[in-house]
C-alpha cells in the first residue's frame, strides 16, 4: 500500500502559549529496555548553560540553542518488541497538539513499515516559538518538546554533532547505502 | 563568799567527754583538711581570662563552620549542574536524531513517488 505524506507550510498564527501536558507514560516505562526521560525548565536549563564547556565545538552549539528556550521535555522508550505501544498512547500527546497554534509540517504514515512521524511548529510573530517531535518507530517511542525560540538553523547544525549524522542527500535509506533511485537512473542509461 | 567559789568549783569543774567525742572531733578536722586541699572546679567559661580571645575564638569557629557550609552548598551545586548539562545533551542529541529520521522519511517518500512517476 502507497505510503501517504503530508507537508503542510505553517502560517502565522498567533500564539496563544498553550503548553503541552507530556506524560511519564509508567505503564510503557516499565515494558522498555530502555527509558529517557528528561524534564527541563528554564531554571534547570539556565544551570546546565553555565556548565556547557564554551570550548567544546557540540557544547557551544547545545548552549547557544538553549539560550532562548523554555523548557526541554524528552520521553523516550525502546522495546525488545516491536508493538509494546499503542496508537492511543501517541493519541494521548497529539490530541493535544491539535489546536490552532500548532501547526504540523511534517506528518509521514508509513504503512510498509509502520514508522510514523509528526512534527509540530508553534509560532508567534513570525517566530517559531515552540517544536515538537512524535517519532512512532517499530521498536522506539518518542517524543520531544521544546518550548521556546527555536532556530531552525540551530537545529539543523544539530546533525554532525552529539554523534548524529548529517543527512546526505545520495544517501536516504538509514544504512548509508546508494538510493535505489540514483541505480535505477544508472540502469535506464545503460 | 564560799558558796560562789563552790558554785564556780562545780561549773567548771573537769567533765569527761561523751562517747565517740574525740572521734567525731577528728572526723570532723579530717574533713575540713580534706576540703581545703580539693582544687575549686572553675566553669570553663570562666577559663577565658581575656574576653578578646574568647570573641575571637567564637568568630573563628563561626568562620569554619559557614566556609563548610558553602564549600557543601557548591559541590551540590556542581553536581546539579552536570547532571543538567548532561541531560540537555543527551536530549538535544535524540532531538536530532528524530529530526533526521522526519527528514529521512520525507526523503524516502519523495524519491519513490519520483519513482513511480518515472515509470
Amino acid at each position: 500500500m502507497k505510503r501517504t505524506v503530508v507537508v503542510l507550510f505553517f502560517c502565522l498564527l498567533p500564539a496563544f502559549g498553550q503548553q503541552i501536558k507530556m506524560p511519564d507514560f509508567e505503564h510503557l516505562a516499565k515494558k522498555a529496555d530502555e527509558v529517557v526521560n528528561v524534564t527541563m525548565d528554564a531554571n534547570l536549563l539556565q544551570l546546565a548553560g553555565r556548565f556547557l564547556s564554551g570550548k567544546d565545538p557540540d557544547e557551544v552549539k547545545a548552549k547557544k540553542l538553549i539560550s532562548g528556550i523554555r523548557g526541554l521535555y524528552v520521553r523516550s522508550f525502546e522495546f525488545k518488541n516491536s508493538g509494546e505501544y499503542s496508537k492511543s498512547d501517541i493519541e494521548s500527546v497529539r490530541s493535544q497538539l491539535k489546536v490552532p497554534d500548532w501547526s504540523p509540517i511534517v506528518t509521514v504514515r508509513s504503512e510498509k513499515d509502520g514508522e510514523n512521524v509528526d512534527v509540530f511548529v508553534r509560532l508567534a510573530n513570525g517566530q517559531i516559538q515552540g517544536l515538537f517531535v512524535i517519532a512512532a518507530e517499530a521498536k522506539q517511542l518518542t517524543f520531544v518538546n521544546i518550548d521556546g525560540a527555536v532556530d531552525p538553523d540551530q537545529l539543523k547544525d544539530l546533525g554532525g554533532s552529539f554523534g548524529i549524522p548529517k543527512l546526505n542527500l545520495q544517501h536516504s535509506k538509514k544504512s548509508g547505502t546508494p538510493s535505489k533511485d540514483s541505480k535505477a537512473k544508472e540502469e535506464d542509461e545503460e | 563568799m564560799k558558796e560562789l567559789d563552790q558554785e564556780l568549783r562545780e561549773a567548771l569543774g573537769r567533765r569527761e567527754a561523751p562517747s565517740g567525742f574525740e572521734e567525731r572531733v577528728l572526723a570532723r578536722i579530717q574533713r575540713e583538711q580534706t576540703r581545703a586541699a580539693r582544687p575549686v572546679p572553675v566553669p570553663w567559661w570562666r577559663g577565658f581570662r581575656f574576653p578578646a580571645l574568647a570573641l575571637a575564638a567564637a568568630l573563628l569557629l563561626l568562620a569554619v563552620g559557614g566556609i563548610s557550609v558553602q564549600r557543601y552548598r557548591q559541590s551540590q551545586e556542581t553536581a546539579r549542574g552536570q547532571k543538567a548539562r548532561e541531560q540537555v545533551l543527551l536530549a538535544l542529541r535524540i532531538t536530532g536524531q528524530k529530526l533526521v529520521f522526519a527528514r529521512n522519511k520525507v526523503l524516502d517518500h519523495t524519491l519513490s513517488e519520483s519513482r513511480e512517476e518515472g515509470r
